[in-house]
This record gives C-alpha cells, sequence and structure tokens, in this order.
C-alpha cells in the first residue's frame, strides 16, 4: 500500500536557475514527510517532480525501489491536493471525487460505493449531487481529499493545501490531514511555507532553501538542534547570540554571554556551537540578576507581549511576556534584566 | 444599492445606443414584413398581409433558407473541427513566440480581400488548377475532377476557408480560461491528454465552441461571393435570393425573407447560451 | 469596361445582405425628405449613370467644349433599386441626368420621376444613327424618354480551335457539351439568349424576347431548368473576372457572355472567337434619361447641352478605345479623323464599323424592366433550385 520514496542527485534547473539543486532523499512507506521552505526555494517544484508534473534535469526518482524518473503523472501511484484545489468546475461533488475512478474503469456499482465512502471519510456523506460552486472553503477542500484519497494511492501529495484558509479551518484541516494519515497509511508528502503544520504533522520534514535541504530530521531535531541559523530562523528562533566562550564538558553545554554563565544539558552533542538560539517564551525580565537589557520595542501580540530587548554589546533578543504580567512596566526604554529559563538555549550547530 | 445604480446610470447610453443601432432596424424589418408593395408610391404602404411569407413558400425560396443554413452549419462544424486542433497547439504546445507566428499563419491570409480569397480557390480547384494537375501527374486520375469546382465541395472548402479565424480566436479565448491545474488535476487522477481533452478541456471551452460555431455559421449564413464565385450553376443563398428579389424592388419579400433568418439567429443565441453558456466567455477571470 | 458594372453591382450588392434591407432602404426614404438645396445655376451636371459611361479626368474636355462641369456617380447598375431610388428615393433630388441600361424607361416616365427630351434641342441629334434612334424603349406615349448613350450586342465566347466555327446559341444547350458551357447569373441576359434560339432555331411560340409573356417565359425557364437538372452548365457566372476565368482556364468551351472576354482570352494565347450567331445578338443600350428633378431646378437646357456634348465625338472616340462600347452616331470617327494627335482614328473606326456591323443583322434588345419582371426573378429562383 504505502511506498517508500528515494531521490537520488535529483536536480531541476530553469535556464541557469535551479530551482532544485542536487537532493539526495529517502522516504519511508507510511511516513509523513513535511518539505518546509519560503517560496522559491523548491519545494513545489521538488514536488512536481515526486507527482510527475515536472521531469527532473538530472538524478533519479524511485518509487519502492523502481525508477519512475520517466513515467507520467497519470501512471504514478499518487495522487495530489492542488494548492488551489483544481476542482472540475463543470461537475459534481461526486463525479469530481469519482473522475479518477471512472478514468481507471471497473465496475460502476463498485465506484459508486468507493466515492459514497470517501465522501464519509471527509465527512462529506450526502454532498454528492452538489455543485462545486455550492460549496464552501473548507467543503471544497474536503472534496478535493476526497478525490484524491479514494484512488487509494501509495503517495498522496499535499500542496500547500491549507494556504487560504482561515485560522480555525486550518487548525480542522491540519488534524484531519492527521486522521487520514493514521487511516489510510499512505506516505504523505506535504509542501508547506507554515512551520506550526510542518511541526505538528510530520513525522520528518526538510527545510528547503535554494533547492537545497539546510536540515532532514523530525520535528525535535528541527526545533531543539537545528543545523543552522537559516533553520533556526525559519522555526522561528529570531534571537540568535554568539556566546563570549562556549565549550562542552561532560555531556553539558556551558556558555557566557554578556558575562553571565548559562549551562544546559546536550546529550549527543559532539562539539560545542558557535552560535545559540534563545527560544522568546523562556526568556523572563527582572530587576537585577540577568543579561542587563534596554526595552528597544514592544508589540502587543494578543496573548503576550512580544518585546525586542538589547544588551549591552548590541544584541538583540525577542522575549514573549504573557499578556497577565504587568503591562505598564514595559515601556520603550526600560531598563531590566533578562533571565534565561530552562531550555531557552538551543545551540545552532554551524 | 447606490453602486448599482450608479453603473445602469453609466451603461445606460451604451445600451440605448445598441439598442438603437440594432434592435430598431430589426424592428423596422419586422414591422415592414407585413406591409405591402405600393405601385403608385414606388414603396410599401402600412398593412397587415402575409403574402411575402406566403411568396416564401413558393419558387422553392423556403429550399434556399434551409439549405443555407444547412451549409452554414457544415461550414462552422467543419471549422470547429479544424480550429479546435489548431487552437490546442497554440494554446499548450507553441512557445509564446511560436503562438503568435501561427496566429499570424492564421489570420494573415486575412488581411487580403474576400473577393481575392474565393477567387484564388478557382485557380487551384479548376480543371486546370494546381489540385487537377497534382492529381493527373501522380496518375491518380487520367481526366480533370469536374466537382472539385462549381460544387458545394467546393463552396464548403471557400466557406471554411473564409471564416475559419473566427473559430480560432474564440476557441483560444476559451482555452486560456481553463485553469491548467485543471489538466493537471486530470492528470494526476489517471487520464491521458485526449481523456482530458473529452472530459476536461471541451466541457470547460463550450462557450468558445459555441462562440465560434456563432460566428462561424452568421458569416456563413450570410456569404455570397463564397456561393457564386464557387458554388455550382446558378447556385444559391440567402443573400443572393435577398439581392435577386431586391432587384425586381419586391420589398416585403425581402423583408419577409431578414426577418426569418432574423428569428432563426436570435433563437439559435438563445438556445445556445441555455446549452452551452457563451456569454460565460465573456465574464471576467475569477 | 462592361465588367465593372455587373462586377460591381453583383458583389456590392449581395454583400450588402441586409443593410440594403434595413438601413439602405431607409436612408433612401428619410433622405428623400430633405430635398438637395438648388445647385449653382449654369454648366453644372451630376450624371448618375453604369460604370462604364465614366471617362475620369476626360470629362473635363466638356468643361472646356461646353463650359459644363460634369461630376460623374456609379449608380450601380441594378436596375431595381436604381428606379426605386428614382421614383421614391433621393436620386431626382441629388442627380440631373441618369445613364441607364435600357428597358426602364417607360416605368420611370410613367411614375413621372423622368421628363421627355427635346431632341430639337440637341444640336448634334442628326448625326445620331436612326437604327438607335428607334431602340423600342426610347419613346413613351410618343415623347422621346431617352436617347442612346452606348450600344453593343452580345453573343457567345467560344473555343474556336475546339469547336470550330459557332454560329448558333445551340452550342449552349447541344448535350456534347455537357458540363462545358456556361451563362451567365442574371435573367436579365440568359433569359433573352435563351428566349432567341428557341424562337429562332425551335420555332417556339416566342414573340419578343426582350419581354416574354407569362406562358413564354415558362416555356424558356423550363427549358432552361431541363438542362441545368442535366447538368449542362458548369456554372453561372457573375462579373468580368469570373467570367474572364471560366475561358482563360479552361473551365468552358462555350458561353453566353461579353465581348471584352474574347479579347482577353486571346491576349492569353487561347483560340477563342464570338460568335456570330444566326439567332442574332442581344443589342443592349445605355440611354441618357433626363430627370424631372433637373427641369424642376432650371437644368433642362443645361441637360440638353451636356447630351449635344456625348454625341459631339469626343465621349464617343475615347469611349470606343476604353470600353470597346459606341456611341451610335457618326460624330466619333469624324472627331479622330479632325483630332489625330489625340486619338488614332483608324482604331476608332475599326471599332465602330465593327459595333454598327453586329447591328446590321438581327437584333433583339436586351430589357431590364420586362412588364413581368418580378415573375423572372420567381422563375430565376425556380431555376437556382432546379
Amino acid at each position: 500500500m504505502a511506498i517508500s520514496i528515494s531521490l537520488d542527485n535529483v536536480a531541476r534547473a530553469f535556464g541557469t536557475v535551479k530551482a532544485v539543486d542536487g537532493i539526495d532523499l529517502q522516504i519511508c512507506a507510511g511516513e509523513f514527510f513535511t518539505l518546509l521552505g519560503s517560496s522559491g526555494s523548491g519545494k513545489s517544484t521538488l514536488l512536481k517532480i515526486l507527482g510527475g508534473f515536472e521531469k527532473p534535469s538530472s538524478g533519479s526518482v524511485k518509487f519502492d525501489g523502481a525508477d519512475v524518473t520517466g513515467v507520467p503523472a497519470n501512471r504514478r501511484p499518487c495522487n495530489t491536493v492542488f494548492q488551489d484545489l483544481a476542482l472540475f468546475p463543470h461537475m459534481t461533488v461526486a463525479e469530481n471525487v469519482g473522475y479518477g475512478l471512472r478514468v481507471r474503469g471497473g465496475n460502476r456499482n463498485d465506484r459508486v460505493k468507493r466515492v459514497n465512502d470517501a465522501l464519509s471519510l471527509v465527512d462529506l456523506k450526502g454532498y454528492g449531487e452538489r455543485t462545486i460552486a455550492a460549496l464552501s472553503g473548507g467543503q471544497r477542500q474536503r472534496v478535493a481529499l476526497a478525490r484524491a484519497l479514494v484512488m487509494e494511492p501509495g503517495i498522496l501529495l499535499l500542496d500547500e493545501p491549507l494556504t487560504g484558509l482561515d485560522e480555525r479551518l486550518r487548525q480542522q484541516m491540519r488534524d484531519e490531514f492527521g486522521r487520514l494519515h493514521r487511516k489510510t497509511g499512505a506516505t504523505f508528502i506535504l509542501v508547506t511555507h507554515n512551520q506550526d503544520e510542518a511541526l505538528t504533522l510530520s513525522d520528518r520534514l526538510a527545510v528547503m532553501h535554494n533547492g537545497r535541504f539546510e536540515q532532514v530530521g523530525t520535528p525535535d531535531d528541527v526545533l531543539n538542534r537545528p543545523a543552522n541559523e537559516f533553520v533556526a530562523r525559519f522555526v522561528g528562533l529570531e534571537s540568535i547570540v554568539t556566546p563570549e566562550a562556549v565549550r562542552l564538558e561532560d555531556k553539558t553545554c556551558h556558555a557566557t554571554i554578556s558575562g553571565k554563565h548559562f549551562s544546559f544539558a546536550a546529550p549527543g552533542m559532539t562539539a560545542a556551537p558557535r552560535k545559540l538560539a534563545i527560544r522568546p517564551d523562556r526568556v523572563t525580565l527582572s530587576e537585577d540578576g540577568g543579561i542587563p537589557v534596554t526595552v528597544a520595542r514592544h508589540h502587543f501580540r494578543g496573548r503576550h507581549h512580544e518585546l525586542v530587548l538589547v544588551t549591552g554589546d548590541g544584541t538583540t533578543i525577542t522575549a514573549e511576556v504573557p499578556s497577565d504580567r504587568s503591562p505598564q512596566s514595559l515601556g520603550i526604554g526600560m531598563v531590566a534584566t533578562a533571565e534565561l529559563q530552562d531550555g531557552a538555549l538551543i545551540p545552532v550547530m554551524t | 444599492m447606490f453602486l448599482l445604480r450608479r453603473g445602469l446610470a453609466l451603461a445606460g447610453p451604451s445600451f440605448l445606443l445598441i439598442a438603437a443601432l440594432g434592435f430598431v432596424p430589426l424592428g423596422v424589418i419586422l414591422v415592414w414584413s407585413f406591409w405591402s408593395w405600393d405601385p403608385a408610391s414606388y414603396w410599401i404602404k402600412p398593412d397587415l398581409s402575409l403574402a411575402a411569407y406566403a411568396a416564401i413558400g413558393e419558387a422553392g425560396r423556403w429550399s434556399v433558407l434551409v439549405s443555407s443554413f444547412a451549409k452554414a452549419f457544415l461550414a462552422a462544424v467543419l471549422c470547429l473541427v479544424i480550429a479546435y486542433p489548431a487552437a490546442l497547439a497554440i494554446h499548450f504546445v507553441a512557445r509564446p513566440k511560436w503562438a503568435l507566428v501561427l496566429m499570424a499563419a492564421f489570420t494573415v491570409p486575412f488581411f487580403t480581400s474576400y473577393l481575392i480569397r474565393a477567387f484564388s480557390w478557382r485557380l487551384v480547384l479548376g480543371r486546370t488548377g494546381l489540385f487537377n494537375t497534382w492529381l493527373m501527374a501522380l496518375g491518380i486520375t487520367d481526366e480533370p475532377l469536374d466537382w472539385l469546382l462549381f460544387s458545394d465541395f467546393a463552396l464548403m472548402v471557400g466557406l471554411v476557408a473564409s471564416y475559419l479565424p473566427f473559430a480560432v480566436f474564440p476557441l483560444l479565448l476559451s482555452l486560456r480560461r481553463v485553469e491548467p491545474n485543471l489538466l493537471a488535476a486530470s492528470q494526476d487522477l489517471g487520464a491521458g491528454f485526449v481523456r482530458t481533452l473529452f472530459t476536461v478541456i471541451i466541457p470547460l471551452t463550450k462557450p468558445g465552441i459555441f462562440a465560434g460555431f456563432l460566428f462561424v455559421f452568421v458569416m456563413a449564413a450570410g456569404s455570397s461571393t463564397e456561393v457564386q464565385m464557387l458554388g455550382g450553376a446558378g447556385a444559391s443563398m440567402i443573400s443572393i435570393m435577398i439581392a435577386d428579389v431586391m432587384r425586381v424592388v419586391n420589398f416585403p419579400l425581402a423583408f419577409a425573407i431578414s426577418a426569418i433568418v432574423l428569428v432563426v439567429l436570435f433563437l439559435l443565441v438563445l438556445v445556445g447560451n441555455a446549452i452551452f453558456g457563451f456569454t460565460r466567455l465573456f465574464e471576467d477571470f475569477k | 469596361m462592361k465588367y465593372q458594372r455587373q462586377y460591381l453591382s453583383s458583389n456590392l450588392s449581395r454583400r450588402s445582405l441586409l443593410r440594403y434591407g434595413a438601413g439602405g432602404v431607409a436612408a433612401l426614404s428619410a433622405s428623400s425628405l430633405f430635398p438637395r438645396l438648388a445647385r449653382a445655376a449654369g454648366g453644372d451636371i451630376a450624371f448618375w449613370g453604369t460604370g462604364t459611361l465614366d471617362i475620369g479626368d476626360l470629362w473635363a474636355q466638356a468643361a472646356t467644349d461646353a463650359g459644363l462641369n460634369v461630376t460623374f456617380t456609379d449608380n450601380g447598375n441594378d436596375p431595381g433599386p436604381i428606379v426605386a431610388r428614382l421614383v421614391a428615393g433621393n436620386a431626382n433630388a441629388i442627380y440631373d441626368v441618369s445613364g441607364l441600361q435600357g428597358g426602364a424607361e417607360k416605368e420611370l416616365a410613367a411614375q413621372g420621376a423622368i421628363v421627355p427630351w427635346d431632341t430639337s434641342k440637341i444640336a448634334n441629334w442628326g448625326k445620331v444613327w436612326q437604327w438607335a434612334k428607334d431602340i423600342p424603349f426610347l419613346t413613351y406615349e410618343g415623347q422621346t424618354v431617352g436617347i442612346p448613350c452606348v450600344v453593343n450586342a452580345d453573343s457567345i465566347i467560344y473555343r474556336k480551335d475546339k469547336l470550330g466555327t459557332v454560329d448558333s446559341y445551340g452550342v449552349i444547350f447541344d448535350p456534347k457539351m455537357k458540363g462545358r458551357v456556361a451563362m451567365e447569373d442574371a435573367w436579365i441576359n440568359s433569359a433573352i439568349f435563351t428566349a432567341m434560339y428557341l424562337k429562332n432555331s425551335e420555332n417556339a411560340p416566342i414573340n419578343e424576347p426582350g419581354n416574354l409573356t407569362e406562358d413564354e417565359l415558362g416555356l424558356v425557364m423550363e427549358f432552361l431548368m431541363k438542362h441545368k437538372r442535366d447538368g449542362q452548365f458548369r456554372t453561372f457566372w457573375n462579373g468580368w473576372e469570373q467570367g474572364v476565368q471560366l475561358v482563360a482556364d479552361e473551365e468552358v468551351d462555350a458561353m453566353t457572355g461579353w465581348e471584352p472576354i474574347v479579347l482577353e482570352g486571346q491576349k492569353r494565347g487561347l483560340d477563342v472567337a464570338y460568335a456570330a450567331p444566326v439567332e442574332g445578338y442581344e443589342g443592349w443600350g445605355n440611354n441618357l434619361l433626363l430627370h424631372k428633378g433637373a427641369v424642376d431646378r432650371g437644368l433642362g437646357d443645361v441637360a440638353h447641352e451636356f447630351a449635344n456634348w456625348i454625341y459631339g465625338g469626343f465621349y464617343g472616340a475615347h469611349l470606343s478605345q476604353t470600353r470597346g462600347y459606341v456611341v451610335p452616331c457618326d460624330a466619333n470617327v469624324e472627331y479622330a479623323t479632325a483630332n489625330p494627335g489625340d486619338i488614332d482614328p483608324a482604331a476608332v473606326e475599326a471599332t465602330v464599323n465593327h459595333v454598327r456591323d453586329k447591328f446590321a443583322g438581327k437584333v433583339y434588345w436586351q430589357n431590364t424592366r420586362p412588364d413581368n419582371f418580378q415573375l423572372y426573378e420567381e422563375w430565376w429562383q425556380k431555376l437556382r433550385n432546379a
């Protein structure tokens, strides 16, 4: 059922622009794998190469060990949920969902049953005869999912499927993807620029930049052991400091920042990191005792205040202070010290 | 509400103009077709006479109407059959530069006069024309084929060649409105190009298909040059019949024929729009 | 040349289908409400004629000779609309003199659209050949309502190398010629040719081929329809280019038509000739008609001066060389002889004599307006559908 994927040095150039630049990747059967990157990072091109809509300029694509590099999209055992959904406007919901089965041929009654099953799976039972125009955004999203899932694909490709949905629907569909992944057992490949989606859904993810992978790993790897500054920033770690001194001793990392000494457990680390990222939600302000800082900017973010703090040497540290904490005292220019709670420091390897 | 009213106010004058330019003459034709010829004033006089319509039933005029529409229908269908692959090629295969060249190839021949275009087919299809020369040189026939020219075949060649671009351009327009992702989706679900063509592209370009059909149909139904130059001996068409009738100043009959043509075209547009929704062609891109 | 008139009329009018139906006629009746303001008196003449009568820049000679400023406008040569515009439309308000294919004079005079000429006011009238003055359409209730402007006579163009000498319209209807002959797509010419053949060679009871009775018309048209059904005709042709092409590209071996086509075919190296049929020629005259409007505007005398200038020789001599048609009077040769520097006298004489010789034999006059003209159209429609 689920299919494993193997990419060997896959590249795709458009003229002189290398959209995908020599990618090697193994994805296990049944894995939920995410390609995370900003627009222009090459993640969509890579997805198209997987789907068979683009041919790599070089390299090979293997599904379950068989080379499919030259196999066109319509003969690949994978299906796609497109970014703009690409539902057929001239067909009903049932016709959309049953399209692939009709192309494949086979027993009509069986097809009807499977279409109904697929609609039930996405909570659209009884919507078969509606037209696409009569559906809400979330319902269309589900139709697109059902249309792909009814094919029982070994691989499901999701091309930024949640873009354009409102936040509530986004959360809902995100849960839906998790549920469907568990239920179908297929290999899911998600393309997104949204780190929350990537981190919450994926078994593993790849952070993509300029056609290359910056890091491939589990959400925990990426979040707690970012391979480099780019990855760190991409997952929301904006405050990156270079410690005055850092050393690794006894599986513990010791670092000096603005004259203050910090240490944290670093199991499995083989070399001392050059830089450290500071998680904003683990920074607290105090009268004294921490790193002396001045409040440079202040943004109210709803549940928390986002403070940009500047240290003596000009390094900026972002802190998130819960909304219920003394808003009056958070004025710009205020002098305070920043305390780093447990887990605030994250090593950035390069 | 305010905006709507404002919009109507802005559009009002142009609606009136269109009504004046389009519907008033149509109404006049319709009314006059019931009047009768007045030898004293050499014009028509108010009347409620069905004589003109009765005359259509005589002298085979009715059959000219029917055969004109049939020929126009055939020409429109043939144009679509030829234009559709051409439009597909321009839209899907050709790179932008080549698409331009291809479109030019379809358009440039139409810069010449329609008279010259129709006339040149006589030189190609005639007894000593290009085709017969080839056929005989290749030993396919010993004698020139007479039916190549002055026949319904030649007429169809002339009509299709004359009005082909009018089918190509609406098709191109409607093809541009088909989201490329829909084609990708169809392919994703297992369909090859041919399957996608018939299940996605053609259904979604129905408005363009009908618009192309309508353009060619109307122009072919109103053609006369092609008929006179390429058709068989005394071949007729609606416009030739009207000219014949005008030559003997039988105005009510000319109006009655015109009225029937207009009613047929009007019904065609209504029915076509109901089935093919071709006005959607003019709606905004979503 | 003659081709122009036919060509323009057939194509323009047929193209304009609905425009004619609505706009054209609407404009025609509306504009008659606004009669033209009287033009400055003196020598201005607005001449509304068949395109072949136009001599272009040479009209300036009329100003030099007689102080006449002639403005020529093509009338489209479609008799129906022309008559309608003269009777019910604005033509009488705009134009002073018509040059129209013969046949409609009686109708125009009866409707009061044209008024009689006073030939005593035309000094050159004496030079006009008598047989041309005797063209039957020119008089109405004893008065001269039309005077001849140009004449010629038509018959059959044929391939001499293939057919030998042809001297009868029978060649057009000969079953051996099936698919290799053509006639003109106009009842005005094709009905009379057929009637001439039936009357003279098959003793059909036909009195006047140019003005068939209901029975005669039925006889003629049934005969044509039978041959059309048998596939006798390669096509019916329209206009000069089509006519020439049929002969030049060997589509047909014989067809009824205009003499200039023969010359064009010979130019292309074909052995084509113009028949002198035993049944006679179809003579046609383009006649000058005096508009009632011109007289109302006080231009009657100027119009007569204009007619006089037409018979003065210059016009006829030049027209004979540009079109091959002849103003039926002695002045053409006289002028050329007196002005060899302007035009070759021998050439003018040759053309004039050639046309006059054709009229020496049997001639039936083309009639654009037979009494049963609407019936002609109805029959022609049946022929189209046969």
